[in-house]
């Protein structure tokens, strides 16, 4: 129990109920707390996820703190290298070469050669207008046989422009080389891996192998990335860098999102299903792959996603009732689901819920679903809500307009009454502001996608309903599913 | 190249060491940064946030207000944030882009005060030193803000406040259990403990002390400041095996005296003679980390064994912190050319990479470098 250092806060700023609130930021928010609870990766986290990489930080003390000791609580100091700059470089102009002969001193330093080295520079390097092209084109010079990924620490720059973490994923894909199309199609973007999900299904309908990240154990075999047929990104952060690896490679992308409305996955599971057969025919006739479906499908990196979407089906004349009547993919799936859901609504029964977005993409719509289904969700923990829940918003607000919107960075969460330990929370945000040990500790929507991913997370809610977690031992931990070496006092 | 670090984490910063110290007091610490110190600090540099409420927040700064110097955002921000909290005080903390950009802290301090009444000021940091120095810099703004020169009554007891007493340097109950059992043991009668397990009204009774002890540097330049204001003497050593009882004697020699001194210097010296002491110049026996830290136990080491230990301080260290024969590192590669193959290493395990196998090596974690890995 935190101990109280003054009087109880009503929470007056930080919630709201979503028929009184505005969209998409339902909270003013100007000062911001950081409530303990560390489970989603950053960025040194999923830049480790590339086989044999290095990362070398350039920044002041306290800013590589963080980043260092997460790697350090990673197990993973021995790729993890820094350069720590001083004041006096900000007023001699010599960060350029302070960044270079810092980066070339920790290369000649190291035991073996790395293959590739993810550099990131910082906040500084930008206001001080460090010239980086002079930084990277010199050390290429000096390192030829070394990969140098062009990486950044910005957050500075992440309410205007992409955020450290977009710019992150997509560098990672940038050294692809385009290689002879195999039948693979690739899951990127993603920090969790995709569990068994209508995408495998499909692919192994046309005889395609789904490939991710997660199981690449080289380096070689990470360039391997270049033979897609197709790449597919999941989540919403990946959509920026996937996209741009399938452009540059003139191959095919989708963005297949964390959908929850049997509507939406059904569009993607048919479209899917029509861009594999249209891929599939070129493939099997040896023809290249029809580039008109490159133009089409990267319009849906645009904000408006279901929209171009819907345009794209109209475009393949795909008559969607006659699809899913025919589907026994999706037919099965939707049985299989209210199976599920009725019988775990007889385990949960009237239990308060909680959702946070850490925990899914797609609060608001994991909140639809459910309150559809009968659950009783009371609150959404979110700061903002993401354009791709426009329509989720505007349906519980016109459906469920008594459910609370709760801000998780507002000052007010510092000090307002935690102690709900009936809640069944899903996210570890959830968890910590509810104080409740019956959690489902999930980030990222934990690669449950489509039908079997609801599944899933049905199946997740009973198991936290059934057992007690220990709530302050997890969440302060850093990154859910991976190496934690620390102990938490 | 003293800036490179193929192995070794860097300290704490400089930020963490402002909230740490500040973060029992009551008062409201902003940290003017677009994101990311709160995170570290609360992470890896913390171990009360989950268990104690303290008003530590981040401004959320944006390249457009750093730009633009809209100082009105934060402004009003903190008064926002400060009419509904009500913090006894507010500290502001600076990070890179603020400091490159000249933002005015003081300017701001004054407007927030006048805004919303609550004393409100700046701590220096800028996130290019390490905690030591943004501990320090907190401490001494609280002697300049919030204290007031209080009558000293004279008791039978030594009345002492403990100086630098963060989870940083003292991450577990015990280890701030074996400082306040010190003055017990000695019969001082603690007045404030600065700053863990404390609350702002032991603080600001801190100038009714007769002695300061310093017990890490971060409360070394508070230390110093009450001297000047207050006339409190101080004795700068950390309480810790067989050096307790010169520290202790030490205290005493100082109430009687009035005359500062930092204790571990001579402590088990077995040469008084500075201009003579060869055989603790080749001595490669260390004792790494922190100044008061590393020089209290090379003291109890040499009082105990009767042989030398020289401290190797790898943290920022002020004038008077060490002796001439002691080492002061800046980044791995100096610390590694000391270390890597003496005869005994005490320290955190961090810098046992860096050693040969042939050392004899004390593990001992430092919170402030190891962070939890070794909790």
């Amino acid at each position: 129990m935190l101990k109280r250092i003054g009087e109880e806060i009503k929470p007056q700023f930080s919630e709201v109920k979503i028929k009184n609130s505005i969209y998409p930021k339902p909270f003013d928010i100007g000062l911001e707390f950081n409530a303990p609870v560390h489970g989603t990766w950053n960025i040194v986290h999923i830049g480790f996820m590339m086989p044999e990489a290095h990362q070398v930080y350039v920044c002041a003390d306290n800013c590589m703190r963080g980043v260092v000791m997460t790697a350090a609580e990673m197990n993973e100091l021995d790729r993890f290298h820094s350069v720590t700059l001083f004041e006096k470089d900000l007023l001699n102009g010599s960060l350029e070469n302070e960044t270079i002969e810092g980066v070339s001193d920790v290369i000649n330093k190291l035991d073996e050669r790395p293959k590739i080295i993810e550099l990131f520079t910082v906040c500084l390097h930008h206001f001080l207008g460090c010239d980086l092209d002079y930084v990277y084109a010199t050390l290429e010079k000096r390192f030829p046989d070394i990969i140098f990924v062009r990486c950044f620490m910005d957050p500075i720059l992440q309410r205007t422009s992409y955020t450290p973490e977009q710019k992150l994923r997509k560098a990672m894909l940038e050294f692809i080389k385009p290689l002879d199309v195999k039948k693979n199609i690739y899951l990127l973007g993603s920090d969790v891996k995709i569990r068994d999900c209508y995408i495998f299904d499909i692919a192994s309908k046309y005889g395609y192998s789904v490939k991710q990240i997660h199981d690449m154990k080289t380096f070689d075999e990470y360039m391997e990335i270049g033979d897609g047929a197709l790449y597919i990104a999941n989540y919403p952060t990946g959509l920026y860098g996937v996209s741009e690896l399938a452009n540059r490679l003139n191959r095919p992308f989708l963005y297949l999102p964390y959908e929850t409305t049997e509507e939406k996955i059904n569009e993607d599971i048919i479209l899917l299903d029509y861009v594999l057969s249209e891929i599939n025919e070129n493939i099997d006739h040896g023809c290249k792959i029809d580039i008109s479906i490159v133009d089409k499908n990267n319009e849906l990196v645009d904000d408006n996603v279901s929209i171009n979407k819907e345009v794209l089906l109209d475009e393949y004349n795909v008559d969607i009732v006659d699809y899913i009547d025919k589907s026994d993919l999706i037919t099965d799936d939707i049985v299989k689901l209210e199976d599920k859901i009725a019988e775990v609504k007889s385990i949960i029964s009237d239990t308060e819920i909680s959702v946070d977005y850490t925990a899914h993409p797609r609060p608001l719509g994991i909140a639809r679903f459910l309150l559809d289904n009968g659950f009783n969700v009371k609150n959404v923990y979110l700061d903002a809500i993401s354009p791709e829940e426009e329509e989720n918003y505007y349906y519980l607000k016109e459906q469920y307009g008594e459910l609370m919107l709760k801000a998780t960075i507002h000052p007010e969460g510092r000090v307002i009454e935690r102690d709900n330990r009936r809640v069944l929370a899903i996210g570890q945000k959830a968890a910590w502001f509810n104080n409740t040990t019956h959690f489902v500790n999930v980030i990222e929507g934990d690669g449950c996608i489509g039908y079997k991913g609801l599944m899933n997370l049905l199946d997740m809610m009973v198991e936290a309903l059934g057992e007690e977690k220990d709530l302050d031992d997890i969440v302060p931990r850093k990154a859910v599913g991976l190496c934690s070496n620390c102990g938490i006092l | 190249m003293n800036r490179a670090y193929k192995v070794l984490p860097v300290f704490a910063g400089d930020v963490s060491g402002a909230c740490s110290a500040l973060y029992e007091l009551g008062g409201m610490v902003v940290l003017h940064d677009p994101s990311g110190c709160n995170s570290t600090y609360n992470t890896h540099d913390e171990v009360r946030w989950n268990k104690m409420e303290s008003l530590i927040f981040i401004s959320g700064l944006t390249d457009m207000d750093a730009i633009t110097g809209n100082d009105e955002k934060l402004i009003n921000d903190i008064v926002k944030a400060a009419d509904e909290l009500k913090p006894k005080f507010i500290a502001l903390a600076n990070s890179p882009i603020p400091y490159v950009n000249g933002t005015d802290f003081e300017y701001i301090a004054r407007e927030v005060t006048k805004r919303c009444n609550i004393k409100t000021f700046a701590v220096f940091t800028n996130a290019f030193h390490d905690y030591t120095r943004g501990a320090g810099n907190a401490y001494l703004a609280v002697v300049n803000n919030l204290l007031e020169k209080k009558d000293r009554v004279k008791s039978e007891k030594i009345k002492v406040n403990l100086l630098g007493v963060t989870p940083l340097d003292f991450p577990r109950e015990s280890d701030v259990k074996e400082l306040t059992d010190f003055c017990k043991d000695n019969d001082f009668d603690l007045v404030a403990n600065w700053s863990y397990f404390t609350s702002l009204e032991d603080i600001l009774n801190s100038p009714k002390a007769d002695v300061n002890i310093v017990v890490s540097s971060t409360g070394y330049l508070a230390a110093k400041r009450m001297e000047e204001l207050f006339d409190i003497p101080y004795v700068v050593g950390m309480p810790t095996g067989e050096f307790k009882k010169a520290l202790a004697d030490d205290v005493k020699e100082v109430y009687e005296s009035g005359e500062s001194m930092v204790s571990y210097l001579n402590a088990g010296c077995t040469n008084s003679d500075e201009n003579d002491n060869s055989a603790e110049i080749q001595s490669k026996r260390f004792i790494i980390g922190e100044s008061v830290m590393a020089g209290s136990v090379a003291a109890a080491k040499r009082i105990s064994e009767g042989k030398e230990y020289r401290a190797v301080i790898t943290t920022e260290i002020y004038d008077g912190l060490k002796r001439d024969i002691d080492i002061l590192c800046v980044g791995e590669e100096e610390v590694e050319n000391v270390i890597k193959d003496c005869e005994y290493a005490w320290g955190d395990p961090m810098y046992k990479h860096l050693c040969s196998d042939s050392v004899a090596f004390e593990e001992v974690p430092h919170f402030a470098l190891s962070g939890r890995v070794y909790m």
